[in-house]
């Protein structure tokens, strides 16, 4: 027999409207309460510790504010001081809220709902089991980072700097990503290659031992959970030793081969073994295996070992796969310009001199293939007039339906950069609104003041070349200047928009996986247009997997400051799941509310499977859903799936709701509902509302709150009608894609709800209940001044079906279940 | 000048000689202009020359000079200097119409005497040899 406390708040708020000591005689009388004391306060919590160190007590239920004001104190208090009880077996019965304060103006009603909930509190303490604070878990203090770009390199210091492992997979062979081949960083129109240098630095990356890099490698496999990943990396064979490669060129002088160079985006040339640029890191040749005639056909060639002076060469190296074990993976994997080839009317691959954005980076770059020079490259001389078409293809649903962010900015700065070098040439500038967000307007007003720059509002919708003098036309119409507009042009550069690298080249890991592949998982969601899939605002570093992390352009398109930005959080983020203690939500490791799975029960029909929102769940041998708890992040979206309820959370499970519900004294007079209330959002908005002086209809009996309203389960909705409650309403946050992502922190947990009670609608006919006695409403925290006239709504329609024909059978000690499957 | 079909072609129209004049005599800073149209907005002649003063800090900062001198603009100004006080990028709308009144006369003077102290002897004497 477990003993309750039971402790009521007598703070004015309380007794102006309810007889505490009227309510300590009832509460005396509910089954397992030991104990019932009046507190000063619910901080007061002295007396509680006493009682439970004195095992007059096991348990304990507060009466008193809301639980969103004080169960995380009383937990951590009282927790700390006996530390052998279980947070679970304290709970708060929020009697000022939604007692006092809900029915302020009918004491007796008011009085009724202290003790409804203080019943229903002492109900659910009795069944909470004992989970210990918090559970050791073995976690491997190693970070997987894919890409070693700016954001990677970022983020490899900072991994690093906490004491953790590093393990940097790039795929080229040079590290610095797309930052090496940009001309300029704006605003401060600094060379973006002494930015690399400067993490390099800090990275101390040859000597470090904490930090791996791998160039020229790529990521198999990623599998297994968090904080004990599996990875596989395969090294492809550079063929050259960058250690013994002095980068002298005499082997890139004797190559026969010449293929377009990727780094200078076609532009320029490039032998089959070459020197990626100037100022690679590392600083050794390389061979392309495509190209090298000698790799295709041994024997053929093999000039360039033979010139080798230090013998660096050995083209007959073999990859070299290995697996690791990590904690946490950082996504950051970039962009690729989007394709210019399909944008037709601009005529990028028709005529040369059309160019992409990406492109005039190269020919401004001093490592570039003109030096760093405004050459046209079709023409061999400097342009008079250069047009640049912004939005070719982003913001236009045919080819990119985002705005590309940064491209308005980088087209400023190339322009800038031109009219310094060239003041003789115009610029043009077609754009449809110049977004340079922030401080970037500064830097678009600077720009506008170049007498050789000029802006025009429009779409740029064609160029042609003129037959007679070669000239390329732009056409647009200069919206506000309200004609159709021409300018003639030796140069039109396109400035395309960023397109995720994983959607461009999908790697191999994309389809590894535990359950569901990372494909599935992270990619495939078209909304975010196969950038990686996360909450953009709460938690945006987060993927929908657990210790799998995102940063940079892998996330959406962001300049470089932003991607820097972006690293350091996402690192902050790994670091936080491998070192982290079960203080905070973000700790899913160590928080031993673990999911589990009761497999008498389970059915195997694969519904947690598939709405679980992390891939939480594989099988196991026989067949049974098999939890990772180290995956979960305690949503409760699968208990409230389960049609078997077979599975549960130690915090949120069948017991501890229909405990609370069964204790409710059902009334053959009147009709009673239940609210069920999303605790991050509904909850709060509903006691704010109290708060502010509204008043619930006296119908409302109990008011539960539940971590996602995607985490209740039909089948205590179908057992509470059975017993005889009249009405349910749930209250969750909004669905839909009015942004770029649904307002649940937990993806999809109100459409989850609304699909299963749509589901539910046939069942509650056969039992012959009417089916709008479930409702599912959608409640914000911002809602709070609307909550009550949705709540009261709700009752009117209860009203009007009238009483609920199980009420007569109340109390027929219908178990778990009625009997029907669905 | 306008091309077939009535497109303005802004390369063709551009007038080197008068934009590099008005640059050289007044400055840049009327190009920050971002044509939110504050100026129209509180002009109060606006309504008897549509987009005035907004269109000729357009015009202007694309060197279209010829697509000016069809508007009334210059030439009503009454320096009120509403627009200036106004404008959200200081780009001084009044100062660009009274300096638009000059470069205009500059072009249409038939002595050339404005023209000489306007765009300069140099600048004259080459757009003499050109044909202009």
């Amino acid at each position: 027999m477990t003993k309750v406390g039971v402790y009521i708040c007598t703070c004015k708020a309380v007794t102006e409207v309810i007889d505490v000591n009227k309510l300590a005689e009832d509460v005396k009388k509910i089954e397992g309460v030991e104990l019932v004391k009046f507190i000063k306060s619910c901080y007061d919590l002295d007396e509680i510790v006493k009682d439970l160190q004195e095992k007059k007590i096991e348990r304990v239920v507060i009466a008193g504010c809301s639980p969103r004001y004080v169960l995380d104190i009383a937990r951590e208090k009282i927790t700390n001081a006996v530390p052998d009880i279980s947070p679970l077996w304290i709970e708060v019965a929020p009697i000022r809220e939604q007692a006092a304060w809900a029915f302020r103006n009918d004491k007796q009603r008011a009085q009724e709902a202290a003790l409804t909930y203080i019943k229903a509190y002492v109900a659910r303490v009795k069944v909470a089991e004992k989970i210990p604070k918090e559970i050791e878990v073995e976690r491997v203090k190693r970070v997987l980072i894919i890409g070693a770009g700016i954001a990677g390199l970022t983020a490899a210091v900072d991994v690093a700097d906490m004491g953790i492992e590093a393990i940097v997979v790039e795929k080229r062979p040079y590290v610095g990503g797309k930052v090496v081949q940009l001309a300029r960083y704006f605003p401060k129109m600094c060379p973006p290659y002494c930015g690399i240098e400067f993490i390099l630095g800090r990275l101390r990356a040859r000597a470090n031992p904490l930090i791996k890099i791998y160039t020229n490698a790529e990521v198999l496999e990623v599998y297994g959970s968090p904080g004990k990943f599996k990875a596989r990396i395969r090294v492809n064979p550079r063929y050259v030793d960058p250690e013994k490669c002095l980068a002298c060129g005499k082997c890139s002088e004797v190559c026969p081969v010449e293929v377009p160079n990727e780094f200078d985006f076609g532009l320029s040339k490039r032998k089959a073994i070459y020197l990626p640029h100037e100022l690679a890191w590392p600083y050794a040749h390389v061979v392309d295996p495509n190209a090298c005639l000698e790799l295709k056909n041994p024997g053929s060639c093999g000039k360039c070992v033979e010139v080798c002076s230090t013998g660096a060469i050995n083209l007959k190296e073999q990859p070299k796969e290995f697996e690791i074990e990590v904690g946490a993976v950082i996504v950051a994997t970039g962009w690729e310009p989007y394709d210019a080839t399909k944008l037709e009317h601009l005529g990028y691959g028709k005529y040369p001199n059309v160019i992409t954005n990406v492109q005039m980076e190269r020919l401004l770059a001093p490592n570039g293939p003109t030096k760093g020079e405004v050459i046209v490259p079709g023409l061999g001389r400097k342009p008079r007039r250069i047009v640049f078409i912004q939005c070719a293809g982003q913001r236009d649903e045919n080819h990119l339906p985002y705005c590309s962010a940064i491209c308005c900015g980088a087209t400023v700065k190339q322009a800038i950069t031109i009219a310094e070098r060239c003041p003789d040439t115009q610029i043009y500038i077609f754009y449809i609104d110049v977004r340079t967000f922030g401080l970037y307007e500064l830097f678009y007003k600077q720009a506008g003041k170049y007498p050789n720059i000029f802006f025009i509002r429009g779409r740029a919708w064609k160029v042609e070349q003129d037959p007679a003098t070669g000239e390329l036309i732009v056409y647009a119409e200069d919206t506000i200047l309200g004609r159709k507009v021409s300018v003639r042009a030796d140069l039109v550069v396109l400035a395309v928009g960023m397109v995720p690298s994983l959607r461009v080249n999908p790697p191999s890991w994309y389809k590894s996986g535990v359950g569901r592949s990372w494909e599935q998982e992270l990619l495939k969601i078209p909304r975010h247009q196969y950038f990686v899939e996360s909450d953009y605002i709460c938690f945006p570093m987060e993927t929908k997997r657990t210790g799998i992390y995102a940063c940079g352009c892998a996330m959406w398109p962001m300049d470089v400051q932003t991607s820097v930005s972006t690293a350091h959080a996402a690192a902050m983020r790994a670091t936080s799941i491998i070192l982290g203690k079960a203080r905070t939500e973000y700790s899913y490791l160590t928080d031993p509310n673990q999911i589990r799975i009761d497999t008498i029960k389970c059915t195997q029909c694969k519904r947690c499977t598939e709405e679980c929102p992390f891939d939480t769940y594989s099988f196991d041998e026989r067949g049974y859903p098999k939890p990772d708890p180290l995956k979960c992040r305690r949503c409760g979206i699968c208990v409230g799936a389960c049609p078997a309820v077979a599975l549960s959370l130690p915090y949120h499970n069948t017991d501890l709701i229909m405990s609370m519900i069964k204790s409710i004294e059902i009334k053959s007079d009147k009709p009673q509902i239940i609210v069920f209330a999303c605790v991050n959002d509904a909850y709060a908005a509903l006691d704010i509302a109290l708060k502010k002086g509204k008043t619930l209809p006296p119908e409302v009996e109990l008011v539960i709150p539940v971590p996602c309203i995607g985490s209740v389960n039909m089948r205590w909705i179908t057992d509470a009608l059975s017993l005889g409650i009249d009405g349910i309403l749930l209250m969750g946050c909004r669905s839909g894609e009015a942004t770029a992502t649904q307002q649940c922190h937990f993806i999809r947990g109100p459409d989850l709800e609304r699909t299963r009670i749509e589901n539910l609608r046939d069942t509650l006919q056969k039992m012959m209940i009417e089916p709008e006695r479930v409702k599912l409403i959608e409640i914000t925290l911002e809602d709070y001044n609307i909550v009550v006239e949705k709540i009261t709504e709700f009752v009117e329609e209860i009203k009007k079906m009238g009483l609920n024909p199980m009420k007569q059978f109340a109390g027929g000690g219908m178990e778990y279940g009625f009997g029907y499957t669905f | 000048m306008t091309t077939e079909a009535g497109i303005l072609d802004l390369s063709k129209s551009f007038d080197e000689e008068l934009y590099n004049a008005f640059i050289k005599r007044y400055g840049v800073d009327f190009k920050a202009c971002m044509q939110c149209a504050t100026c129209v907005s509180v002009c109060p002649l606006s309504d008897i020359v549509p987009g005035m003063p907004r269109l000729d800090m357009l015009l202007a900062g694309l060197g279209l000079f010829d697509e000016i001198a069809k508007r009334l603009s210059p030439w009503i100004c009454d320096q009120c200097m509403e627009c200036s006080r106004h404008c959200p990028r200081k780009a001084n709308p009044a100062k660009v119409l009274a300096a638009l009144r000059e470069i205009m006369t500059a072009k249409y003077d038939p002595t050339g005497i404005t023209r000489r102290f306007i765009i300069g002897r140099a600048k004259a004497k080459t757009s003499k040899e050109s044909g202009k």
